[in-house]
């Protein structure tokens, strides 16, 4: 994707229906008992939709007229950000299934191979061993509790 | 990374055991570390609890306790983890009142019915109380103040929480206008009685004992069933003739189906623990009253307990709502 | 005079060996678990609580105090080097910190904070020495209608903070306040926007939102520009401390800052965090150059440090003198001290007050050994920044995990860290200011339930808030706060229409 400059007036829509959507979700908390002085749980969403609203439908506005320089923005790097956050999220996905250090020791490989882009045992040998002193700290000297699986 | 081999290697083969010989494990049970769910953060009053029942529980029994936390949702979360673990007797769950009321207002999927009662440990009540600096005294002046100046503002930890509710029901019977201001934590709630902004604080007597002292704050009453015995000069308000009677506790259960054995062997474990002199201090310290129940009644105690805070949802207007 | 005597008895009892070392150890412990992300000061005191049953009771608790004050100082240093706030309290600490790391300073960041921490924090136990009553008493003056007003006037930053694009700023702004009506509604105990996710009803945590959005994005950011480019840091690294002159320079930020960290911290429930926040904007009004901020200047790292260990002290105001705890940390702290069979409060001065000044000596100890610790390993923290990408980002990604995981033992969490380092990273690249964001989501719901709790104590009476001359004048501070940037951009417009 080559430069693009109606970044702007597309997420003035996206927040616009965000924020449309929350006005509408929050009909759902207007209160069942009604009591002196007691404001409903649903005002305040309700006042930060529609502040949500105005300001997108601003921001469009804004752009539209050319009253704000146009943001414009490549993403040129876009396709391995991309890889990075779906690998996070198989991470997250697998660690109770798996376990924590042996998911960890695969995504933290794969992710020096893709900084890398080279095999160099040598990197791969550090970030296992910083991982291990990681775990280390925290699991046995913090007794911090960590997200446990099948394999540890 | 030799050591993590070995541990991975340990871990595979007390699973693999554990598939094959469940019979046996349970001839010897506890023979691994007990996970004891806690529902709130480190630090917060359940966790103090139970990490100081964990400590003085280990001794009698040949395997540790590995605390969790669990915290979130008044409960529901603790409670969905606890409920989703395997009924092997490895996993247990410290509950209060929170056990029935959580899911009675509709915020948990999990409840009393998802779980096998162990034990009752200790009871503990709560009061009401004003600043010393107020024009009342007596649960009676205020009663007078409340109808005069059309209303107080009452502190307490939330709608439906167990103080909201004996406070709600106390004001109702005593036919004052009371309105409720939510706290999330004691402090504050304490700060804003000490600074005259809210007129009334229900609370835990242990938050308050350094300020009953100093004189800073007068109890009115108490929610328990006869006077609550650190402070035998403060009235019961059923003595006072209001039908108000909410006590509050703390017990362990455990998922439902769990084995009869493991039950039967941690509620005298905790039994034994309870007569220890360490464990009564703690407890008098805390403001808590030791008053042990085996599963069997503590279990008919919580359902009792669940049917007594429905009834007082529903005619607050509170229960289960969607 | 007789305080200062006394406060002479306490360092005489805690200068021990055992007390000393309890100190360190404290410290250590304590900067360790600030600069770990998502491990903050309560969860570190609430680890060693266990230890401290078998010790007596004033280096028990001076132990944990020092974890305390060392936590909140050791958050800035991740805040510096990763761009990976260790705590809520330093969250604001990256906006100049990182970006002076990165200008090739790291050392030049470190011993600032060290430096701003140390003298917050002992400005502050001074002031808990000699004027704790009076200062409790002005505590209680705040309930429910004034404490909206100090979140007004907190969020009324939000317009100075976005000011190079004011409606980005603003959507940022309001998606942060969003997010914090998410969880049950304390007030009518309603599920908002929770979708019968147990876990959402406590709201979103704020931990993983702060890991997310700094450090993870980063981590996208640095893929996408860098890859191939190894090393954290063009620049060549200078090893560089602050000099005296740097000091003087920064010695009125310093001092204002310390004044509002002890303030606020004196507040029940207001804490660090929103210390950190305030000081950062009153030093940015005041400085001649606020162009400066954010991009790598000392005054953004020296306001909200002296002010988020300044409210370490603040906050032992109220739960010394009145037994009541201020922050979630000191609310452990009680813990403690009922471990040892005491019950902080007006009667422990009166019954122990050689164990208060003891205390009172502990504390500016600590404040002395986190400086110590810190100073001499600014070089080797500084070190941080020479790790290669190919280590560090890795790294990174594993911290972020376990942090937002150890909070509440919630892989839920750690989905919202990686959600929010995405959305941080789209933030980032369509110009959104993250800060105000996350102000607006600690700020945000400790106004909403302030002010709902001042109107149903005033009976739905709105004069309240005005009626109140502390909440009057905040609230007039607030509204200044908040048009201050649109009145200055319409001067420089009208200047430049006659230009």
């Amino acid at each position: 994707m080559k430069d693009f400059k109606y970044a702007n007036s597309i997420l003035g829509v996206l927040f616009f229906v965000l924020g449309a959507w929350c006005y509408w979700e929050s009909g759902e908390y207007v209160p069942w008992v009604e009591m002196e002085g007691q404001m409903g749980a649903h005002i305040f969403p309700r006042l930060f939709a529609g502040a949500l609203m105005f300001l997108s439908a601003l921001m469009i506005f804004m752009d539209v007229k050319q009253f704000t320089k146009a943001t414009i923005i490549s993403f040129d790097g876009i396709g391995v950000v991309f890889v990075i956050a779906v690998l996070c999220f198989a991470f997250w996905y697998f660690i109770p299934i798996v376990g924590f250090l042996s998911t960890a020791t695969l995504f933290v490989c794969i992710i020096t191979a893709i900084a890398t882009r080279k095999l160099r045992i040598f990197d791969y040998i550090s970030v296992v061993v910083v991982l291990s002193f990681i775990y280390f700290i925290f699991a046995n000297l913090l007794k911090v509790p960590l997200p446990r699986g099948f394999f540890i | 990374m030799k050591k993590v081999k070995i541990a991975v290697l340990a871990l595979f083969v007390s699973v693999v055991s554990l598939l094959f010989g469940v019979e046996a494990a349970l001839a010897a049970y506890p023979d691994k570390p007990i996970e004891w769910v806690i529902w709130s953060s480190p630090g917060g009053g359940a966790d103090i609890f139970v990490r100081s029942m964990a400590r003085i529980l280990e001794p009698l029994i040949p395997q540790p306790f590995v605390p969790v936390n669990k915290s979130g949702g008044g409960g529901a979360v603790g409670m969905a983890y606890a409920a989703s673990k395997a009924a092997d007797g490895y996993t247990i769950l410290a509950v209060t009142p929170n056990f029935v009321l959580t899911p009675a207002l509709g915020r948990s999927p999990k409840g009393p019915a998802d779980f096998d009662a162990i034990a009752r440990v200790a009871v503990e009540t709560n009061v009401v109380a004003v600043s010393s600096k107020a024009p009342y005294k007596t649960w009676a002046e205020l009663v007078d103040y409340a109808k005069k100046n059309g209303g107080v503002s009452w502190g307490s930890f939330g709608v439906g929480t167990s103080d909201h509710v004996a406070s709600a029901k106390l004001a109702k019977l005593a036919g004052i206008t009371a309105r409720f201001v939510p706290f999330e934590g004691g402090g504050d709630s304490l700060a804003s009685l000490l600074g005259g902004h809210i007129d009334v604080l229900t609370n835990n007597p242990s938050e308050l004992a350094e300020q009953i002292e100093a004189g800073e704050v007068v109890l009115l009453g108490s929610f328990s069933e006869e006077r609550w015995k650190p402070y035998p000069t403060v009235p019961s308000f059923r003595e006072l003739g209001y039908d108000v009677v909410v006590p509050t506790w703390r017990g362990v259960v455990a998922p439902k189906g769990t084995p009869k054995e493991a039950i039967d062997y941690l509620a005298s474990a905790i039994e034994k623990a309870i007569g220890e002199k360490s464990f009564q201090d703690y407890l008098t310290n805390n403001g808590l009253e030791p008053a042990f129940q085996n599963g069997t009644d503590f279990g008919l105690f919580v359902a009792e307990q669940d049917a007594f805070y429905k009834q007082e949802l529903a005619s607050l207007g509170l229960s289960n709502k969607k | 005079m007789e305080s200062v005597l006394m406060l002479m008895g306490g360092f005489r009892d805690i200068l021990s060996f055992q007390g000393i070392l309890s100190i360190f150890m404290g410290s250590a412990f304590g900067i360790t678990i600030g600069a770990l992300p998502g491990l903050n000061a309560s969860m570190g005191v609430a680890l060693l609580l266990p230890l401290t049953y078998g010790m007596a009771p004033l280096p028990a608790i001076v132990m944990l105090m020092s974890i305390y004050c060392g936590a909140i100082y050791g958050g800035s240093i991740t805040a510096i080097l990763l761009r990976t706030p260790g705590t809520t309290a330093a969250a604001c600490t990256v906006f100049d910190g990182y970006e002076m790391a990165q200008n090739g300073e790291p050392g030049r960041a470190l011993s600032m904070a060290a430096t701003a921490s140390f003298i917050g924090g002992i400005f502050s136990v001074i002031v808990l020495v000699f004027l704790s009553p009076p200062l409790a008493r002005m505590a209680l003056m705040f309930g429910p209608a004034e404490f909206f007003a100090l979140c007004f006037f907190g969020l009324s930053i939000i317009t100075s903070l976005s000011a190079d694009n004011m409606v980005k700023g603003l959507i940022s702004a309001v998606v942060g306040l969003l997010l914090g009506t998410v969880g049950i509604d304390i007030v009518t105990g309603v599920a908002r926007f929770t979708f019968n996710f147990a876990e959402l009803l406590n709201g979103v945590s704020f931990i993983p939102v702060l890991i997310g959005l700094f450090a993870v994005s980063q981590v996208f950011i640095t893929f996408e520009q860098n890859i191939l480019e190894l090393g954290g840091v063009k620049q060549a690294i200078s090893s560089l401390r602050i000099s005296m002159k740097d000091l003087w320079s920064v010695s009125g930020t310093i001092t204002r800052s310390s004044i509002i960290g002890t303030i606020v911290g004196i507040l029940p429930g207001a804490g660090a965090t929103m210390a950190a926040f305030i000081a950062y904007n009153e030093s940015r009004r005041w400085s001649k150059t606020p162009e400066r901020y954010g991009k790598g200047c000392l005054e953004g790292i020296a306001a909200p440090e002296s002010a988020n260990n300044a409210a370490t002290g603040g906050s032992m105001v109220p739960l010394l003198s009145l037994g009541i705890p201020g922050s979630e940390t000191t609310a452990v702290l009680i813990g403690a001290f009922m471990i040892q069979g005491l019950r902080p409060g007006p009667l422990l001065f009166r019954e122990q007050p050689r164990l208060v000044y003891g205390l009172f000596a502990g504390m500016f100890m600590a404040n002395v050994a986190f400086f110590v610790l810190g100073m001499l390993g600014s070089k080797l923290f500084a070190q941080v920044t020479k790790i290669p990408n190919k280590i560090l980002l890795p790294t990174i990604l594993v911290f972020a995990t376990i942090g937002s995981y150890a909070e509440s033992n919630s892989l839920t969490d750690v989905f919202l860290m990686f959600f929010f380092g995405s959305l941080g990273y789209f933030f980032r690249k369509l110009e959104f200011p993250v800060a105000p964001l996350v102000l607006a989501l600690v700020l945000g719901p400790m106004a909403e339930s302030n002010l709902r709790r001042g109107l149903i104590i005033s009976g739905g009476d709105w004069s309240t808030f005005v009626t109140k001359p502390i909440s009057l004048t905040l609230l007039a501070i607030g509204f200044f706060t908040l048009v201050m940037p649109f009145v200055r951009m319409y001067k420089e417009r009208k200047k430049a229409k006659t230009a």
